[in-house]
């Protein structure tokens, strides 16, 4: 099957039941933003590049696989998260002792968060980056270190090292970061890894895993597989398209796991489990994600090029540049016609976050953009 | 509407929903809403898990098939809503509620709290074992109280039990796997003082099938005594076991000790599920009569047999089978019936969950052949 014809069973599949059940679910957006380029955005009907969400939507086998779960949702699932692992495992060639599922990585960021302040220990994290388990572990009164990027504004292990103190019992490294889509490089990541792991644990948070195409980039579940104390976190809310049906991936040694799920933790919803276990297997949907991100990068490297504009190679679905305005100034602007923009990010108050749509969407925005601050 | 008449809507409604669904199952079709006289060990009766059998509210059911198409985008306007329309069903303010995937996880946050202030956990025995299990696991010391005589929970002995380590106290009401009730002034006294020294959950999963005028809600309590946290589910009577929305009440700073900093964590489609779910009343009545039915033929059977058992405020009945419990759920195994685990030190009680009334009955006649 080619990529056109995907693409357009993707657009043929959308229209009807879209326009009702945004409105339903609460979502503000309408039919448009599912899957069909949304060329017309209106104030109901937004183009969202706000929050790194895929808004191709699901692989048709994860909606077949999520429609045909709902007549066993009254019942608690026990057997399909061992599925779920089982396929993770396999896709991954580790032992299925070593993998845990979620309600989205957020519940991964959110036991370490608390397995720290149980230990009492401090967090040394970045700044900026995916705030989650900063905040989390603030609400817990533990005590943070955050360590600035470097003038690179990609993650600085080396002013983390400096930073590093007896008490830190925890490390957060987001990588791809967010909202910098920068990647560590991966020897020295596993050098740091290797250096600090047996004192803290680290947790790498590759929720933009997929996305990711640079030869310096490494996923550190290897470190995992040799036992070291790291814990690795991924999401199926990214290329998956799942931020609203939560399933979340972790992989650590068997000890972290033991500690982070206990016996009965009947947390997770069936039809997300049925839908995660098409989807992981869905290729040729995720390649076509990958492709159309790449085209949205194309579209907005030329125009941030054309304007002389700053920006950092994107490793994610997302962009960062320096509009050199403050970046609520442009969210304002772009919001009057109808497309949304990420929140500011301090200290890069004139850097703005664009989610990589649609590359339709994303010549609107570059249109846009040119007009009103070319 | 009567409740035939309900009854008949589900099972037209239920078929014809599964038609139009993307792929439907014609089997699953038809042994959701119709009763399972078959039952094997492939497509068992399911008394074994306190679920609800009959599925979910067509309303719930409808929505969420649509809801499922934006499922890919992250939503915080559908939690607020359901926010309100709990908040104004419960008399609450909406700062007092926390959504979450099912109660489970405020049970076992609850223990973590307990966990970070190094103390113990007060409960009794035998109980639901999140809170209790999850504190074990975190190497914190649980102090279980047995229930006394009649097989109701023992707040005497747990007054006595307390000691000034006990940092969470955990009840639940009704208790599982014992169908028991706590005396509601009884309870409201103990909350109140355990709560200048403890948190205090009062875990209310089985709410809804609750009618007894001694039981009651200790939900009013937690806008004046900020260490007292309400848990409840869907998973009970809006049978959301596999779909996952729960709810605690309590104080906003207590909620943020069991609760992320913000939950990115609920799906779209469980959430607007639950908003139709929880206005459904009728559903809701339906679901309560059906049990009350199969409740009735299985006490009829207790009677009948002169077993010794405990009233049920539950979808779910505890009793003696005067054999071991995994003796009974073997045999009942080997017909297609499931029935609940051994609950120590009641290893020669059984307990076991309603199913619908037709499945009750066969459930009954199996058991009398086996077993009278
Ligand atoms: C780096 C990072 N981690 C985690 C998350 C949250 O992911 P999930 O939806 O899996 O909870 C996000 C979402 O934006 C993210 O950017
Ligand atoms: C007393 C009690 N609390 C909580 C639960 C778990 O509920 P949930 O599905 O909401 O996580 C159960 C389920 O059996 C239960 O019996």
């Amino acid at each position: 099957m080619t990529t056109n014809l995907t693409r357009r069973q993707w657009l043929a599949g959308t229209t009807t039941a879209a326009a009702s059940s945004l409105l339903l679910s609460g979502v503000k957006a309408s039919a448009q933003t599912f899957m069909a380029p949304n060329v017309n955005p209106t104030a109901e009907n937004p183009i969202r590049a706000h929050l790194n969400e895929n808004t191709y939507g699901q692989s048709l086998k994860a909606r077949k696989a999520i429609a045909d779960a709902a007549d066993d949702a009254h019942k608690y699932a026990f057997e399909d998260i061992f599925k779920l692992i089982g396929l993770m495992a396999k896709l991954q060639d580790i032992p299925k002792e070593y993998v845990g599922i979620g309600a989205g990585s957020t519940e991964f960021l959110e036991k370490a968060a608390v397995f720290n302040a149980l230990d009492g220990g401090d967090l040394l994290l970045p700044t900026p980056t995916y705030g989650d388990i900063g905040r989390f572990s603030r609400a817990l009164g533990s005590n943070l270190i955050e360590v600035p990027v470097g003038d690179d504004m990609a993650i600085n292990l080396e002013a983390m090292r400096r930073a590093m103190t007896k008490n830190v019992k925890l490390i957060y490294l987001c990588n791809p970061n967010n909202p910098i889509p920068t990647i560590i490089e991966k020897n020295a990541l596993k050098e740091f890894c290797n250096e600090f792991s047996p004192q803290a644990t680290i947790l790498i948070d590759e929720a933009y895993f997929e996305y990711v195409d640079n030869p310096n980039y490494e996923s550190m579940i290897g470190l995992v597989k040799e036992n070291k104390n790291i814990i690795v976190t991924r999401t199926a809310s990214k290329i998956h398209a799942f931020a609203g049906t939560r399933i979340g991936v972790c992989f650590a040694h068997p000890d972290i796991i033991k500690r982070m799920f206990s016996l009965f933790a009947n947390t997770l919803n069936l039809s997300a489990m049925r839908g995660a276990y098409a989807s992981y297997q869905d290729f040729e949907y995720q390649n076509f994600l990958k492709q159309k991100n790449k085209e949205c990068q194309k579209i907005i490297y030329k125009m941030l090029d054309d304007m002389g504009l700053e920006y950092k190679e994107s490793n994610a679905n997302f962009l960062f540049f320096n509009a050199g305005r403050p970046s609520s100034e442009v969210a304002e602007t772009m919001k009057k016609h109808h497309i949304l923009t990420g929140r500011e990010f301090k200290p890069f108050t004139n850097w703005v976050r664009l989610s990589l749509s649609k590359p339709e969407e994303m010549q609107l925005f570059a249109d846009i953009y040119k007009r009103e601050f070319g | 509407m009567t409740n035939n008449l309900t009854r008949r809507d589900w099972l037209i409604g239920g078929s014809a929903l599964a038609g139009t669904m993307l792929v439907s199952k014609m089997a699953a079709a038809q042994t959701v809403p119709a009763a399972n006289l078959n039952p094997t060990p492939e497509n068992p009766i399911r008394a074994g898990f306190n679920e609800n059998v009959y599925g979910h509210s067509l309303k719930a059911k409808k929505v969420m098939v649509k809801a499922a198409e934006t499922a890919h985008l992250y939503d915080f306007f559908g939690q607020r809503v359901l926010n309100k329309v709990i908040s104004e069903m419960e008399n609450l303010p909406g700062d007092h509620i926390a959504i979450e995937n099912g109660s489970t996880p405020f049970l076992e946050k609850a223990a973590f709290a307990c966990a970070i202030k190094q103390g113990k956990v007060l409960t009794s025995n035998p109980t639901y074992s999140s809170t209790p299990g999850t504190a074990k696991q975190l190497g914190l010391e649980v102090i279980a109280v047995p229930v006394d005589e009649d097989m109701g929970i023992d707040l005497e002995a747990m007054r006595a039990a307390m000691t000034d380590e006990v940092k969470l106290v955990y009840l639940c009401n009704p208790n599982n796997p014992i169908p028991s009730i706590i005396e509601k002034n009884a309870l409201r006294e103990f909350c109140i003082e355990m709560s200048k020294r403890a948190l205090v959950l009062i875990d209310e999963a089985y709410y809804e099938y609750v009618d007894n005028p001694d039981f009651a809600s200790m939900k009013d309590l937690v806008t004046d005594y900020p260490n007292i946290i309400i848990c409840r589910t869907a998973s009970k009577i809006h049978g959301f076991a596999g779909v996952r929305i729960g709810f605690a009440f309590a104080h906003p700073d207590t909620l943020r000790l069991i609760t992320g900093p913000f939950n990115l964590s609920l799906s779209n489609v469980a959430v607007a599920g639950a908003i139709e779910s929880y206005q459904d009343i009728e559903y809701q009545n339906f679901i309560k009569q059906k049990n009350r039915e199969s409740m009735d033929i299985l006490e009829n059977m207790f009677e009948e047999l002169g077993v010794r058992y405990v009233k049920s405020n539950s979808n779910f009945a505890f009793f003696d089978a005067g054999r071991p419990s995994t003796e009974v759920a073997e045999a009942l195994k080997e017909r297609g019936i499931l029935s609940g685990r051994p609950f120590p030190p009641f290893t020669n009680w059984v307990r076991m969950s309603t199913v619908k009334p037709e499945e009750m009955q066969y459930v009954v006649d199996v058991y009398k052949q086996l077993f009278a």
